[in-house]
């Protein structure tokens, strides 16, 4: 054993290079293999940990408050399966913004709930916060779920700034909490304030009865299953429509899915990296040994003659890529000491659950037992191949030398470039190896595309989300009152220089019943898809008769209808038959949508009115400037004419707030549509309308999209950008082994050429031509392969592609950086003289 | 007018090693005249094939100059070298050297297009000089694993001779080569000068010594003697071979 130890000590004291280069590729296989196999068990339990943290409650729907009856929640409490039940009083909206650090008004979903009533729904683990004297000082505290503190960059005593409409809140950071309910950016951030503000928030945001609930039994999908059921118990006991009195309806087993989702792709993503990773190892093991057992063939014939036996030095090449796995793996464990818990961290943001990373030592040492044996195998396997060589036979160079081959690309005809023609000659002679890496490369490519298009489509902006949303994303989406004619105010809109376009529709307007599928889907309307900008179709086409509906992939799959088939629709009583015009692209509501003509959705439910107004501005209107110009002019409520009614001011001013105060009254209160007044005071008329009253809210998707999907997004580009990063610096490294072994197997040859008159720059030259074939062919085949890839994953929410161009210069940035490796890998020919070279 | 190749001034070369510095040119003055076939002959260790090396620019010299005409390539680096090399110098070495991986015809098609562009007139170049030392057409799709010492030889000649080199340099050219082959190789070689090919060789054999018009004796990296020859088959061998015998014999060979 010791000198089969010997043996391998010297072989990696004379290829130094290759040696810490492979530890290298062990090492980032491992921190990859291990970081990801030791989250994975604590991005399982996030979820579950958060609820029993906080002794959370499972389910919860929120009602809204004006058509709250306590009778709501003793249905609930009577539904079968229903363990358990509460109702909490919070305050949730979707129109709501805050100030940003540096100055900008940014949309956030926000839910508003005191100490007292959060109690009812969770228990409140705090942490980060000011002093009680620091506390107690504060006029306006507000404590933010651990999610709103990573993403929104909030820091205890910080100012936050709620804005509501034409009215600022602002508010001073007390603390920190852990919270089950609303810390996941995509719902939105639940903020506990002092029921003093509370109660003021109440007078201009919407306000609702968050009823929750266990369920008995836990199977897979229990508490939706409670939800479905309550909600025709609901429509059948009130005569109402479940989905015009609800704001929102979590359910258990949708937060699990979507809390760690993030981060289970990245950590799958991880670990396919470590897959070509050790790929590549294998590779490079393969081609040094393949190499070393050819150019010391004179060795091991002496070494056999000595009385070595072939199994010794096939121990010895072994043992030699066990020891350089073995240092690999133990930096590597270093490594995932510090990677684990920064991918934790990372996707506790992405998740908004904070958790506690379990220190489990066994996926690493999984993940290095099955590195060392891995390359183990494949050093052996290949190192075997000297029992063929005996001592006679090794000190004779073996047959191997001798070529009987094909005469590939002769010289004679040779067009062009002579480098050229010499270096695909050698591609051609060692096609094994010019395959073996290809296959490398492709991997390579096909992962740096991969994440190219994952970071085009989620970490650049959210321009591919819009795309697949479901949901047409205009500039500004508004909500009118119930007492405003909807159509009229369209109009009026139409003529401001700065709209380009106006749209009604009434996005969401709640899930409708599929008798013959027993599913339910959402379903949203348009008079006229032709004018939508953002729901990306993908076969088919739009409806445009009042029996015609599109349906998102998602369900299409599920329902297993094609374009051209007939869906049943029901609501209430009433039932309808649609025929399939086309299939969408949505990852709204779970992909569950459907969309029919503003026609078809009165055919379905006659009750239906569009109340929301969708605003395309045109280039250069500046979006806030005008969205601030509709809250001023049309968008007063109740409570903004409180306080101007106590305002001071002129007689005049003083009179028309009186007024206006009395106007918001009887719409808010009494549902008057139309108001005009005219006033005789003295010698003045003073005259006005309701018009002023109109907006009801204002929602933008893509804002809220910017806000909250900020950091995923931010999350997505960090590693699409160090998955990009390592593929590089894994196949740099490939790409310099291969050089060096190439260089030592053909020092002869190089040498030759060299005295022939062939300069170091032409032989660097060639030997960078080499591998360009092989690189051709990874570039096109791993983009081929990426593309498939991510076009399969995301075949059920839209086509995630990017430009042919964008690809195609993707392909020739890797195509020079894979030559500009290999030209400066083989730079070592510049230091070995002519006669060093040939005389070996 | 000169008729001087090729000269060097205090030419030395010494090689580190393990920290000892090892002379192995000495200060050494020479003139190469192109109508010659030199020789260079000396015992084992005497600096023969350094001094072949430093003087075609396969190596650079540690002190002193060597000049090509008027040009001083003693201060030219490794690429600059090459390219001297490529277009005036040709080289025949003692263990011939050919590249395995490559056929007979692209063996010298490969130093060909080291310094030429490929045309029909390479082609055809390359085809008649093969043809010109007995490599026919049936051994020129053939590797040099498939080829005697000789025939692999006489391909490393015209290889070394198809840029049309001012100078050739030959490292032992017979040295592995059995008597026969010696002899056709040597044949060349002749034929080469006669056609008036500047030829430098190093060898320690007498037969091949022969062959040239100038013999020079080198010792511990100097010249210590010179002889002269008339041009091969000129003159009566006998004499020939005695009178180079009697230098070699004062050079205490």
């Amino acid at each position: 054993m010791g000198k089969i130890l010997r043996l391998s000590l010297n072989n990696i004291k004379k290829h130094k290079f290759e040696a810490v280069s492979l530890a290298l590729l062990v090492m980032f296989c491992m921190m990859l293999l291990g970081s990801s196999l030791a989250a994975f068990p604590s991005a399982n339990t996030i979820f579950r940990d958060m609820i029993e943290k906080t002794e959370a409650w499972e389910n919860f729907m929120m009602i809204s408050d004006g058509e709250y009856d306590p009778s709501f929640m003793t249905l609930l409490e009577n539904q079968d399966n229903v363990e358990d039940a509460a109702r909490a009083e919070i305050i949730y909206d979707m129109s709501t913004r805050y100030i940003d650090k540096e100055g900008e008004k940014k949309a956030l979903y926000m839910a508003f709930i005191t100490e007292e009533e959060d109690a009812k729904t969770e228990k409140l683990v705090r942490y980060g916060c000011l002093s009680d004297e620091e506390i107690a000082a504060l006029d306006h505290p507000v404590y933010l779920p651990f999610s709103a503190k990573e993403n929104l960059d909030l820091r205890a005593g910080d100012t936050f700034d709620v804005v509501c409409g034409t009215r600022h809140f602002p508010f001073t950071v007390a603390g920190f909490y852990d919270s089950f309910f609303f810390s996941m950016p995509a719902l939105g951030y639940k903020l506990i304030v002092s029921e003093k503000d509370f109660n003021t928030l109440s007078g201009v945001l919407d306000r609702y009865q968050m009823l929750l609930f266990n369920t008995e039994d836990d199977h897979k999908n229990a508490g939706l299953h409670v939800m479905q059921k309550y909600e025709k118990c609901f429509e059948e006991e009130t005569g109402k429509r479940f989905y015009d009195v609800i704001g929102t309806a979590i359910d258990y087993d949708s937060m699990d899915l979507t809390a760690s989702l993030a981060l289970k792709e990245i950590l799958v993503m991880m670990i396919l990296m470590a897959v070509v990773i050790t790929v590549c190892v294998a590779f490079m093991i393969w081609f040094r040994i393949s190499t070393e057992i050819k150019s010391q063939l004179e060795s091991i014939g002496v070494l056999e003659a000595l009385g070595y036996t072939s199994r010794n030095i096939a121990f010895s090449y072994m043992l030699e890529y066990i020891i350089i796995a073995a240092a690999g793996i133990a930096a590597g464990v270093l490594g995932c000491r510090i990677m684990t818990p920064v991918i934790f961290h990372m996707g506790e943001i992405m998740s908004g659950y904070r958790g506690t990373l379990d220190r489990c030592t066994l996926p690493v040492a999984v993940s290095a037992a099955f590195i060392l044996i891995f390359v183990s195998v494949i050093a052996f396997i290949r190192s075997w191949s000297v029992r063929k060589y005996p001592p006679v036979m090794a000190l004779r160079k073996g047959i191997s030398d001798h070529h009987f081959g094909r005469d590939h690309l002769p010289l004679r005809k040779t067009k062009g470039s002579a480098h050229l023609r010499l270096a695909m000659k050698e591609t051609l002679h060692n096609i094994w190896q010019s395959l073996g890496l290809a296959a490398c490369l492709t991997l390579a490519a096909a992962t740096v595309i991969t994440c190219l298009t994952m970071f085009v489509g989620f970490g650049l902006d959210n321009g591919f989300i819009k795309t697949i949303a479901g949901i047409e994303m205009s500039d500004i989406s508004m909500q009118v009152t119930d007492t405003t004619d909807a159509e009229a105010f369209a109009e009026e809109l139409r003529e401001r220089p700065e709209v380009r376009k106006v749209l009604l529709n009434c996005p969401i307007t709640g899930t409708i019943e599929l008798p013959e599928h027993n599913d339910m889907l959402f379903a949203e309307a348009f008079r006229d898809y032709s004018e939508t900008e953002c729901l990306s179709l993908l076969d088919g086409r739009y409806p445009e008769k009042d029996d015609e509906l599109m349906i998102t992939k998602m369900a299409q799959i599920q329902l297993n209808v094609k374009v051209g088939n007939s869906i049943v629709l029901k609501d209430g009583s009433n039932q309808q038959t649609f025929m399939v015009s086309g299939i969408v692209s949505s990852l709204a509501n779970g992909g569950r949508n459907i969309y029919l003509t503003e026609d078809g959705m009165k055919r379905l439910i006659p009750t239906y009115e569009p109340h929301n107004i969708e605003i395309y501005l045109r280039e250069g209107a500046d979006r806030e400037e005008f969205r601030e110009y509709l809250t001023t002019t049309y968008g007063r409520s109740l409570a903004d004419m409180e306080d101007e009614a106590e305002a001071s001011g002129s007689y005049e001013e003083r009179v028309r707030a009186a007024a206006d105060k009395r106007i918001a009254e009887l719409m808010s209160v009494y549902g008057v549509t139309s108001v005009e007044y005219a006033i005789t005071a003295g010698d003045t008329v003073i005259t006005g309308n309701n018009s002023d009253f109109r907006v009801k809210s204002f929602l933008s998707i893509a804002e809220i999209l910017d806000t909250q999907l900020a950091n995923s997004g931010k999350a997505t580009a960090a590693s699409s950008i160090i998955f990009t990063v390592i593929a590089a610096v894994v196949v740099m490294i490939i790409i310099f082994i291969l050089m060096a072994a190439t260089i030592k197997k053909q020092r002869r040859h190089l040498g030759i050429m060299k005295g022939m008159g062939y300069t170091s720059h032409e032989l660097m030259l060639q030997l960078a031509f080499r591998i360009v074939p092989a690189t051709i062919i990874a570039v096109i085949l791993g983009t081929l392969l990426a593309v498939a890839l991510t076009g399969s994953v995301s075949s059920l929410i839209g086509k995630l592609v990017i430009s042919p161009a964008a690809l195609v210069a993707a392909d020739i940035i890797m195509l020079l950086f894979c030559f500009g490796c290999a030209y400066f890998g083989a730079r070592k020919i510049k230091k070995i003289s002519v006669y060093e070279l040939m005389s070996e | 007018m000169s008729s001087s190749v090729l000269r060097t001034e205090k030419l030395c070369k010494s090689f580190s090693n393990g920290g000892i510095q090892q002379h192995v040119i000495k200060n050494l003055d020479l003139e190469i005249d192109k109508k010659d076939l030199t020789v260079i002959m000396g015992a084992s260790g005497s600096g023969k094939t350094t001094l072949l090396y430093t003087l075609s620019g396969m190596d650079k010299p540690t002190l002193g100059k060597v000049f090509y005409g008027d040009e001083d390539i003693s201060g030219l680096n490794t690429d600059q070298l090459a390219m001297f090399r490529r277009k005036r110098c040709g080289f025949v070495f003692q263990s011939i050297y050919l590249l395995d991986s490559m056929t007979v015809f692209d063996n010298v098609m490969t130093g060909a297009l080291a310094a030429q562009k490929n045309s029909k007139e390479l082609v055809s170049k390359v085809e008649s000089l093969l043809k010109k030392v007995g490599i026919g057409e049936e051994l020129w799709k053939k590797y040099p694993n498939q080829l005697s010492g000789g025939e692999c030889q006489r391909i490393g000649i015209v290889r070394a001779i198809i840029n049309d080199p001012e100078i050739v340099f030959a490292d032992e050219p017979t040295g592995s080569l059995n008597s026969s082959a010696s002899a056709d190789v040597l044949d060349i070689f002749t034929e080469m000068h006669k056609n008036g090919q500047c030829i430098v060789m190093v060898t320690h054999d007498i037969k091949t010594a022969l062959r040239g018009t100038r013999v020079i004796f080198l010792e511990d990296g100097n010249i210590v003697g010179e002889h002269r020859m008339p041009e091969y088959g000129t003159d009566d061998i006998r004499e020939r071979r005695d009178g180079l015998q009697a230098f070699l014999d004062r050079m205490g060979w």
